[in-house]
């Protein structure tokens, strides 16, 4: 068989390098098994034919449609960011005398197997876990509590139309990347992230604007439809903001500590300082990106806690146990989405960097750095990058609370001190996952940097 | 006195697991005086860069000890380890010498910034530093925007910019090509001129033919020494057929 020889270099490739890959998998198996249970319960008839079932499944149509959304972007955006990091063994191939046609062969083998390992895994546990979380929207939405649980055809062709699709648009980028460019380019762009900062300034101006507007925007909000109205707005902008302050705000304020030469060159300073400004120039997005999806996570939780709790002192007709029901639902599975992304993008973070510092830490102790402070470094470096997402994402919490407020007294009269206690309790809860989460992944960083 | 002593220097290196062992240095003695410019040369894998680790207190020796400036560098306690190796020493290696997230200023000043020095002292010590290495005008650039020479030349730099007693480089001009190899010698000879001391590891016998002494290492042990002795080119010669001499398995 003339693919024979490319489907073994893509096996060995994914063996390989499957520090990075494994994670990828799990990471996407996940979302596709959150697809597949909610298509199923959207689409099945578990739920239709119950009382109140049909508001509950018009909700889950509806959240459904709002995952495909994340997850395709998500999926995206990590497959980008590991086809990035792979661009020098795409060089490599080509130095070796591999023509691009060849090495195109081998990625689209590569994602012929992740995408029909990803699938059959979702699949798989979609179908394992389906009947549990089925109890637990019943018990949530206190429908018929002696419902059975079927599977719907329908959502599995959903599900495996859906990542197949994803998956085939990933591969055509992968070898669209492979074929656009020559050995020697692969071989520089891993650097690419190391260029100068363009536009630092109007970036951090524009970022700031951008925030406070938002910021104002939810906390002046004064009646609902005005909210309801500006929600989203309100959504895009900051995620916007995010993304100028992370890489213009981070390298404007970097600069100025730069610019006091008292303060740079000092011992203390001077190497955290030029690692951040080079992860910041590099890594802004990633950290941006962190950042919203913390913020998602937040906002998602408290609102869906809020409008339970909140709710359940306003009324209790089956209606309303049915709506909100399946908004917590929602809520729930929206979690353990954006947890899933945050976690995985947190991961190649560190795995990426603890590659790149190793020889530059290996470096630093032949000048005449001591382990403590090598390890000093370390930790002020990585402390600042992953928790200066954490607090930006709290703020937007915060201010977010404004909207909410009114959002939430649309629905029902709702006391709006449920919702700082949903939101002080979430976040709480939040920052010891987020500080789980970081500690599990910095342990790969160090496993990197040794 | 002398300013390096290696005295009867051995070292065996034991897997964690299995206990197989690796005689890298078996028997190595020899010393270099204040001012002396020498090359250490030998087939890959007779333990040079073994040697060098150790001088570079990196590594601690299994056996011997090594004297720098009349101090036993076994002896430095771990904490002291490397504040030592900052006053005293300066290396340039073959490759990823320098920080890509500096410009080739602030690489060049990082082991003063780690002393603890101040700007201005950093400012004056440099610029006599740069002109004669001539990489005055590079020095807001990063590494990725300049050549493999200049990079050696800025890792030179920074390895004398704390004035070292001693400099040690390992295969400084093994990545470049014979042109920026020749430049990079003919500076080591212009700053040894001046009074460094050098050390320095290579396998190239016209790169060594800038050192005042050749010493020759096979199978852990000292082979022989070649001294400058008439012009450029037969001493070049000199290395490189001794080398073969030795090499090839003649003297034990
Ligand atoms: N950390 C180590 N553990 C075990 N053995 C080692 C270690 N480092 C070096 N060796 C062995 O010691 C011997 C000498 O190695 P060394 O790196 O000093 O050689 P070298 O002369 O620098 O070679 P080259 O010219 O290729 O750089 C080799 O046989 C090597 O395999
Ligand atoms: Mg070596």
């Amino acid at each position: 068989m003339r693919n024979a020889p490319y489907l073994r270099l893509a096996v060995t490739n994914m063996l390989r390098s499957r520090r990075s890959y494994i994670p990828y998998l799990i990471a996407a198996s996940v979302m596709c098994a959150i697809c597949s249970i909610c298509a199923n319960l959207a689409m099945g008839s578990s739920i239709s034919n119950m009382n109140y079932g049909a508001t509950t499944r018009s909700m889950l149509e509806f959240g459904l449609y709002i995952m495909v959304i994340f997850t395709t972007f998500y999926m995206f955006y990590i497959n980008s960011f590991l086809i990035k990091r792979r661009a020098r063994e795409f060089g490599l191939y080509g130095v070796l005398g591999f023509g691009r046609s060849q090495t195109a062969r081998v990625v689209f083998w590569e994602g012929v197997m992740l995408c029909v390992l990803v699938i059959g895994l979702g699949l798989l546990v979609g179908f394992l876990l389906g009947g549990a979380v089925f109890k637990l929207l019943i018990t949530l939405t206190h429908l018929a509590p002696d419902s059975r649980y079927t599977v719907a055809p329908a959502s599995m062709y959903f599900t495996v139309i859906m990542f197949g699709a994803i998956f085939l648009l990933n591969t055509i980028y992968n070898m669209f990347r492979v074929w656009k460019s020559r050995p020697l380019e692969l071989m520089k762009s891993e650097r690419s992230g190391e260029k100068k900062a363009k536009a630092v300034a109007p970036r951090a101006i524009i970022g700031l604007l951008l925030l406070g507007g938002a910021y104002w925007l939810s906390l002046s909000a004064a009646d609902s439809a005005f909210a309801l109205l500006l929600f989203w707005p309100a959504v895009l902008m900051v995620i916007l903001a995010t993304h100028q302050l992370f890489l213009g705000g981070s390298v404007a304020i970097l600069g100025l500590m730069k610019r006091s030469k008292r303060f740079y060159y000092n011992r203390k300073n001077f190497v955290p300082i030029g690692g951040l400004i080079y992860r910041m120039k590099q890594n802004a997005s990633g950290l941006a990106n962190i950042c919203i999806l913390s913020t998602m996570v937040l906002v998602t939780v408290s609102m869906t806690l809020a409008l339970y709790f909140g709710g359940e002192s306003a009324g209790s007709s089956g209606d309303f146990y049915a709506l909100f029901g399946g908004i917590l639902f929602m809520g729930f599975f929206f979690a353990i989405l954006f947890l899933t992304n945050m976690t995985l993008i947190i991961y190649f973070k560190q795995v990426s960097e603890g590659t790149d510092d190793r020889e530059n830490f290996a470096l630093l102790r032949r000048v005449g750095m001591d382990e403590k402070m090598v390890k000093k470094t370390i930790n002020k470096q990585v402390l600042i990058v992953f928790f200066a997402p954490l607090v930006v994402a709290l703020a937007h919490t915060c201010a977010s609370s404004g909207m909410l407020n009114q959002i939430l007294g649309a629905f029902l009269y709702c006391n709006p001190k449920y919702l700082w206690v949903c939101i002080g309790g979430t976040a709480a809860v939040f920052a010891v996952v987020y500080c789980v989460v970081y500690k599990l992944t910095s342990h790969a960083y160090y496993t990197a940097a040794k | 006195m002398a300013i390096l002593s290696v005295e009867h220097l051995q070292k065996v290196y034991t897997q964690r697991f299995g206990g197989v062992q690796t005689t890298a240095l078996r028997d190595v003695s020899f010393e270099v005086e204040e001012g002396e410019f020498v090359a250490i040369m030998g087939e890959s894998g007779s333990g040079k860069s073994t040697l060098l680790n150790i001088l570079a207190t990196l590594d601690l020796p299994t056996g011997g000890r090594v004297m720098l400036n009349g101090r036993d560098t076994a002896k430095i306690p771990e904490k002291e380890a490397a504040e030592y190796r900052r006053r005293n020493l300066g290396f340039v290696f073959q490759d990823c010498n320098l920080l890509d997230s500096f410009t080739l200023k602030d690489n060049i000043f990082l082991p003063l910034v780690l002393g603890g020095e101040n700007h201005r002292t950093m400012q004056q010590r440099i610029l006599p530093l740069a002109a004669r290495l001539e990489i005055s005008h590079l020095l807001d650039k990063y590494p990725y925007e300049v050549s493999g020479g200049e990079k050696q030349r800025a890792a030179a730099a920074r390895a004398l910019i704390t004035a070292p007693k001693l400099l040690l480089a390992d295969e400084p001009t093994g990545a470049l090509d014979s042109r920026s190899s020749d430049r990079l010698m003919e500076m080591f000879g212009e700053i040894n001129h001046d009074g460094q001391t050098i050390l320095m590891v290579t396998h190239s016998a016209r790169a060594a033919s800038a050192a005042g002494r050749v010493l020759i290492i096979r199978d852990g042990m000292l082979g022989c020494e070649v001294s400058r002795e008439g012009d450029r080119e037969s001493y070049a010669r000199r290395i490189a057929d001794t080398l073969a001499a030795v090499g090839g398995g003649k003297i034990a």
